[in-house]
């Protein structure tokens, strides 16, 4: 297994520039998720580090040594495709040791691999059929039953769930993070999964528009996201923003205003986010929460455990998760407060994390 | 010039009146079939027709016909009432007018080519049949004089069967190879590849008797631009029409023939989702173990029916041959078998022969392609 080291990438297209000065350390069996929205250029960083893009500036390297210039075949990296790739004119486990075959393996070492990974990705029973006689998941497997045969230094992984139903991404989503355990193996993995992102790395690398905005374990990125972008990216629902100023610690905006927490070194314009579960409805607890507010409850939505409030105070919308006991109905006025622990503040201009 | 526009519109009346006909048949035989005087009606209407239209085409043994005519339309009466029972009736009436038209394109040419290999038509006899209508009948034994005696002056069925094997393969083998070749660099070819397509497609996109004329001239052993551009590099000339004529003759059809393997190549090139490759890039395959591996492969499903397409084209192509060496005093040595028949048929007469040896050349290309399709899996998609 091995490091992967990306030292100040770019990527341009003739006049677009998809990536800009990329830097990312990525550990021996570190399982790193890259997420971001659609366009970002995931994708791109990913087949750079695969070797199947130029780098147009910067390094990459793996265990230390740059491989800018290496062929995929001499990086010893796997890489499993959104949509697989599998060799439609090929039987599962001619895929599978294909790579292995082609690096002219022993045949009994090749049928001792292939034998391996099938029984841990659960596939002995369709070794003979083609690719076309499979569903969508078992072909999920057999991709990354070909990773898995070749041992390779690094994982790669582009979006592999995303074309899975909701059940079955669960399931394969808790395949995935143990086959990591028990391979110990370096995996690179892309998403735009929130849960995935959440519950499958140890650290996560938020992109936006060719830059990483934030490289941190999810629970940072969750609870001290480093700007206003990543506030909004991660979690789900999204964090409420109010635009408003500080000044001598207190928070003003036209529709409400509260004493920040003491210790804010914030004052000027601010963007304030609050999660919703840190929008209270009806609570009194003096100390921990900012002052209520009148609001009007716009609708309701029951998820089961939780209900979701679309709150109006003042001019200003916000969503509020509230316990699913709450008993209240559209039209319904309540007095709204914000969890002073769970606020943050982005300066309006640079809309870096203040404080 | 009026009377050939008549002729037109006479053809145009006999069309429209055959569609006629056969749809007034089928409308009755649909709708009257549980009719009780159903069958015994058209049986006897079906005879008085015959006769009526036999007398005014003046055919011979009326008795026979009308017997005829009777016997047929029982049975399908019969088949009519007990067995369609007026089931799918639209789309047999539909379908009907295009049963005219392959019957006239194909039945009819194909059962007049049976009639004319079973009886002696040629030089001698054609006055006489034209006369009478009448024509010696021989049965097979225009079939054994095709494996027997010589469609030309001298070389026997089966060097011509075995030249055209050769011919065949060769041609194919190179059009194949230069088609493939030629495709993947336009493939991999992204400044002026539709300039550069066009450039090579013109060979085909052009006349074929054009493009052969042109060619024949530059094998001209005298003025022709090979001989020319060889003397300057101090080699004799070359007898390219004469003494060398088959070679000519394939490379001509080469050259006529890459333009087609290249375009169905590179739709078939094109069709492959780079992801195949990505893929077999990270799984250390090479550019050729590529090539090898993923091109040829899914290549398959294209290159197959194009493969069986271009070897019946082949086998059958007369033009470059007829062209090059058919004109007065021209060799046989380029003979294949389909000029040949060209040449018995139109040069030396022998109508009977030729249908014959049509025949059984029809055969060959039949039982091959079956064949060929069968083994080679052509037909059917790796994708699914
Ligand atoms: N060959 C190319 N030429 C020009 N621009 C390209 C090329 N390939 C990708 N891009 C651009 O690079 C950007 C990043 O693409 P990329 O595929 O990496 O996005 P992504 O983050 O993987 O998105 P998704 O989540 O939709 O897969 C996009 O704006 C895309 O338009
Ligand atoms: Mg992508």
């Amino acid at each position: 297994m091995a490091s992967v080291t990306l030292r100040r990438i770019s990527k341009r297209y003739q006049e677009a520039t998809v990536l800009r000065e990329v830097s990312l350390d990525i550990a021996d069996r570190e399982f790193m998720i890259l997420v971001g929205p659609s366009g970002c250029g995931k994708s791109t960083l990913l087949r750079m580090i695969a070797g199947l893009e130029e780098v147009t500036e910067g390094d990459i390297l793996i265990d230390g040594k740059v491989v800018n210039h290496l062929a995929p075949r001499d990086r010893e990296i796997a890489m499993v495709f959104q949509d697989y790739a599998l060799y439609p004119h090929m039987t599962v486990e001619e895929n599978m040791s294909f790579g292995l075959r082609l690096r002219g393996l022993a045949k009994a070492e090749i049928d001792r691999r292939v034998d391996e990974a099938a029984a841990v990705l659960q596939i002995k029973d369709l070794l003979k059929r083609t690719p076309r006689q499979l569903s969508g998941g078992q072909r999920q497997r057999v991709a990354i039953g070909r990773a898995i045969v070749r041992k390779p230094k690094a994982f790669l992984f582009d979006e592999p769930l995303s074309n899975l139903d909701a059940k079955l991404r669960e399931e394969m989503r808790i395949e995935i993070a143990k086959l990591h355990q028990r391979l110990g193996a370096t995996i690179i993995y892309v998403t735009h999964d929130q849960v995935e992102a959440m519950t499958l790395g140890s650290r996560m690398a938020v992109m936006n528009g060719g830059i990483i905005q934030q490289v941190g374990t999810p629970a940072e990125a969750f609870f001290r996201p480093a700007n206003h972008f990543v506030a909004g990216f991660i979690g789900s629902p999204t964090m409420n923003f109010i635009d408003g100023a500080v000044a001598g610690g207190m928070f003003k905006s036209p529709d409400m205003g509260f004493k920040l927490p003491g210790g804010t070194r914030a004052s000027g314009p601010v963007i304030l986010g609050i999660r919703p579960e840190g929008v209270c409805v009806n609570k009194t607890d003096g100390s921990s929460l900012s002052e209520p507010v009148p609001a009007a409850i716009e609708v309701v939505e029951l998820l089961g455990y939780k209900r979701n409030l679309y709150l109006k105070a003042g001019e200003k919308r916000l969503l509020a998760t509230v316990d699913a006991s709450f008993d209240g109905k559209p039209g319904d006025t309540v007095s709204m407060s914000l969890q002073l622990a769970g606020i943050h503040l982005f300066d309006q201009e640079t809309k870096g994390r203040i404080g | 010039m009026i009377s050939s526009l008549l002729q037109v519109l006479e053809f145009v009346a006999f069309l429209a009146a055959a569609v006629a006909i056969l749809e007034l048949y089928l409308h009755v035989h649909f709708s009257y079939f549980d009719h009780p005087w159903f069958v015994s009606a058209t049986v006897a209407v079906a005879p008085v027709l015959a006769a009526v239209s036999g007398h005014s085409l003046s055919v011979g043994h009326l008795p026979s016909l009308v017997l005829a005519a009777a016997g047929i339309q029982l049975v399908s009466a019969l088949v009519f009432r007990y067995v369609v029972r007026g089931k799918h009736s639209l789309p047999i009436m539909l379908l009907a007018p295009g049963f005219i038209g392959l019957g006239m394109l194909i039945a009819y040419p194909l059962a007049f080519e049976v009639y004319l290999a079973l009886h002696d038509l040629k030089l001698t006899t054609i006055m006489a049949w034209s006369r009478t209508g009448h024509i010696p009948f021989v049965g097979f034994k225009h079939f054994t004089n095709v494996f027997t005696s010589s469609p030309l002056s001298s070389v026997t069925f089966g060097w011509l069967f075995g030249r055209t094997i050769w011919w065949t393969f060769i041609n194919v083998f190179f059009h194949v190879t230069g088609g493939f070749i030629l495709a993947l660099l336009l493939n991999n070819c992204h400044r002026f590849r539709g300039l550069y397509r066009t450039f090579l497609v013109i060979p085909w996109a052009m006349p074929q008797v054009v493009a052969i004329l042109a060619l024949r001239g530059e094998f001209q052993s005298q003025y022709g631009f090979i001989n020319i551009m060889l003397g300057r590099l101090g080699v004799a000339p070359v007898q390219w029409l004469t003494q060398h004529s088959l070679l000519t003759c394939t490379i001509i059809n080469v050259w006529l023939g890459i333009p087609f393997m290249m375009v169905i190549i590179l739709g078939g090139l094109q069709s492959i989702s780079k992801h195949y490759y990505d893929a077999a890039a990270i799984d250390g395959a090479s550019a050729w173990q590529q090539l090898r591996h993923i091109t040829l492969p899914l290549l398959r499903p294209v290159l197959g029916p194009a493969v069986t397409l271009g070897a019946v084209w082949t086998f059958n192509n007369i033009n470059v041959i007829y062209l090059v060496t058919g004109q007065a005093g021209g060799t046989e040595d380029a003979d294949i078998l389909v000029s040949a028949l060209y040449k018995a048929a139109f040069t030396f007469y022998r109508y009977s022969y030729s249908a014959a040896l049509a025949i059984v050349i029809f055969l060959i290309l039949f039982i091959f392609s079956i064949l060929w399709l069968k083994f080679s899996k052509g037909s059917e998609s790796v994708y699914g």
